[in-house]
């Protein structure tokens, strides 16, 4: 490729199906699997091609941004990214209008939510554009890709009534040329295609396969949400399963049986308890006496004679004497 | 007085301290004894003379304008606010500063966590420059304190004492005759860089005052209520249930309850096989089912079963089932044994 690689990720949401966690930070930083939702994000993207020369291109809301630039200041600095502001909630055609200064030739995009298991070295030797698909059950709830006997795209359908059609878009596009699709948004915002005062990208695509643009499907095996309490659990589960278990460097450790795989950070402590399957527990976490299987535990979080199941536990909060199934965000309590 | 007083109530704060409930919604907004903690500090100025002509200026931050905004359109249409952004929030002195345009005449300034009981009318025939209110507190040295000379007038503001001599604390609210006189002194303590931990406070800006020879009197109040931490919202929250916020007289009696007074119980709250009291405010739409439940703020929405709780906060929408103890928990958390 000549150009570097523009891979942009949307990430204005306000992640409200993943409130509590969301009240105090921006949905990329809910953690998952040992990091961040963002920091898996990132890690799918690194099949793709001369990853290093690619350029991140974040379209943040317009509040608890601050939060991912200092995220990726820490975490990312040697990454080049540009951040690009979306002032209001009009839609993911709008955001990468927002961002259109910084999108120029090849450009891979993902919703931040969507995290899928593909390997992304083709794209070298792409000629056309791509869409990620997955053929599910019932497609009525999703966007499908209607094609042609080649896997070519003729467009998207947007919740369709028929589920003949099965093929649902991901969330995940491979654009050849970026200014094709700012120029058929800018279409699209002039006509006001919108619906309930979102712009969104389906209908950008649509008026970029009406002018002619080749694109085809990809099948992706593995599709992730990290959009809800239970598909964030889920996808918890996978990824431990999948290269992020570090169950077998685990120390620390005092009477404890760690039942893999988890993600444990090397800064927790825990103590006479069982830890697993399935657990992420964050940075300087302390666990004692207690029983934790598939759930996510924060940073800073204490957890004392407690058996948690199923349970998102945000930063800086003390479960002390329960047991169930939790979903409390950052800096709370339940103490017995 | 020729002009009505208008009332300044800073409220850029994050309410840290209130975490997680703060995470979700300004401090003012917080649940207290059946409504919240700014309707407590409204409440309070009912005595202030003329106050129907009062215009309110509420310095806020951009995140919480909009809630702040929605509540007073809701519950009080009719009050003249203003909403000047604090875009910097370096402190209580520059909250007044961002807020300059709207303040002229007679002004009085109450931080948005401070509730007093205290009778305002005073003010018509106030002959002071300026009055601060204080309480005396057995132990001054986490306040800040007044210091008063022979004839009583205030010679100094001082902030945490190191002894114990003066015990005259600073509850947060002031009264200046003339708005202008304050600001000039915010101008001079601006230019100075008077500030401390990257923040500019009022006591500063009086002791200016003070020093161009402004006469500051003091009043005492008896009953200072604070609502900054859990502990203290949940005592204010039982101080104002036991003095005249109750209303188990009202409440048409619950299936198989028991109701301990006080408590303010919303009348669309359902509650059933429950023992609820002392000292429970329960929000809108609550539901209570098999709960035991004392000492304790219930958010709207929430639904609680099978729990057993006391000196606990609770959110908005918050699912509860089988929880036993003390809890902590912000808006749309969800516990289930």
């Amino acid at each position: 490729m000549t150009k570097p690689l523009k891979i942009v990720i949307p990430m204005a949401g306000f992640g409200s199906r993943l409130r509590p966690l969301t009240w105090s930070k921006p949905k990329p930083l809910v953690s998952l699997a040992g990091g961040t939702v963002l920091d898996q994000l990132l890690n799918m993207f690194r099949s793709v091609p001369d990853f290093e020369q690619s350029e991140f291109v974040f379209i943040l809301g317009p509040t608890m941004g601050e939060q991912i630039r200092e995220h990726v200041a820490r975490h990312y600095p040697d990454f080049h990214v540009d951040f690009a502001v979306q002032p209001e909630m009009k839609g993911q055609s709008d955001a990468f209008w927002q961002a259109r200064e910084y999108l120029h030739g090849p450009m891979l995009m993902a919703f931040s939510d969507t995290l899928i298991g593909n390997d992304f070295s083709f794209i070298g030797n792409e000629s056309q554009s791509v869409a990620f698909v997955k053929p599910v059950p019932d497609p009525r709830r999703f966007g499908v890709a209607e094609v042609d006997q080649n896997h070519q795209v003729l467009r998207l359908i947007e919740k369709p009534q028929e589920i003949k059609n099965n093929l649902a878009v991901v969330g995940c596009y491979y654009f050849e040329e970026a200014e094709n699709l700012i120029s058929a948004i800018e279409e699209q915002i002039k006509r006001n295609i919108s619906l309930k005062n979102e712009f969104f990208l389906a209908d950008a695509i649509n008026i970029m396969l009406e002018r002619g643009l080749k694109m085809r499907t990809e099948m992706v095996d593995v599709w992730l949400d990290a959009g809800t309490s239970e598909a964030l659990l889920e996808t918890n589960r996978y990824l431990l399963e999948h290269g992020q278990d570090n169950a077998a460097s685990v120390t620390n450790l005092e009477d404890t049986v760690i039942i893999p795989p988890v993600n444990i950070h090397p800064t927790a402590r825990i103590n006479t308890s069982v830890i697993g399957p399935h657990v992420s527990l964050g940075e300087g976490a302390v666990v004692n006496d207690s029983t934790i299987r598939d759930s996510i535990i924060g940073s800073g979080t204490h957890i004392t004679a407690s058996l948690l199941e199923g349970s998102l536990i945000g930063h800086h909060a003390n479960v002390t004497g329960q047991s169930g199934r939790f979903n409390i965000g950052d800096n709370s309590w339940a103490v017995r | 007085m020729e002009k009505p007083i208008k009332i300044l109530i800073p409220m850029g704060g994050f309410g840290s301290r209130l975490r997680p409930l703060t995470w979700s919604r300004p401090k003012p907004l917080v649940s207290l004894a059946g409504k919240t903690v700014i309707d407590f500090v409204l409440e309070m100025f009912k005595t202030v003379p003329d106050v129907e002509s009062s215009e309110f200026i509420f310095s806020v931050n951009a995140q919480v304008e909009p809630q702040i905004r929605e509540h007073m359109a809701q519950h009080y249409p009719d009050w003249k606010v203003q909403f000047p952004i604090d875009t910097v929030m370096r402190g209580q002195s520059d909250a007044l500063w961002q807020a300059k345009e709207h303040l002229n005449g007679p002004l009085l300034i109450v931080f948005s966590d401070t509730i007093i009981e205290n009778d305002f009318s005073c003010l018509a025939d106030e002959t002071a420059d300026g009055v601060v209110w204080v309480k005396p507190v057995p132990d001054p040295r986490r306040f800040g304190v007044t210091l008063l000379d022979e004839e009583g007038w205030i010679s100094e503001l001082i902030e945490k004492p190191e002894d114990m001599s003066n015990n005259l604390a600073v509850v947060g609210c002031y009264y200046f005759k003339d708005a202008a006189a304050i600001l000039s002194a915010v101008e001079e303590q601006i230019e100075q860089q008077l500030f401390l931990k990257g923040e500019f406070y009022l006591a500063d800006a009086i002791n200016i005052l003070l020093r161009r020879g402004l006469k500051m009197r003091v009043e005492k109040v008896d009953v200072w209520l604070d609502s900054g931490t859990p502990e203290s919202l949940l005592e204010t929250n039982r101080y104002l249930l036991e003095h005249g916020f109750d209303n188990s007289s009202k409440l048409t009696p619950a299936e198989n309850t028991v109701i301990i007074p006080p408590v303010f119980i919303h009348p669309t709250a359902q509650v059933q096989q429950s023992v609820i009291g002392p000292d429970v405010s329960v929000g809108e739409n609550v539901i209570l089912q098999s709960c035991l439940v004392r000492e304790s703020i219930i958010g709207p929405g929430s639904n609680l079963k099978s729990c057993r709780l006391e000196d606990s906060l609770i959110g908005h929408n918050v699912s509860l089932k089988g929880q036993t103890g003390r809890a902590n928990m912000g808006d749309n958390s969800c516990a289930v044994q």
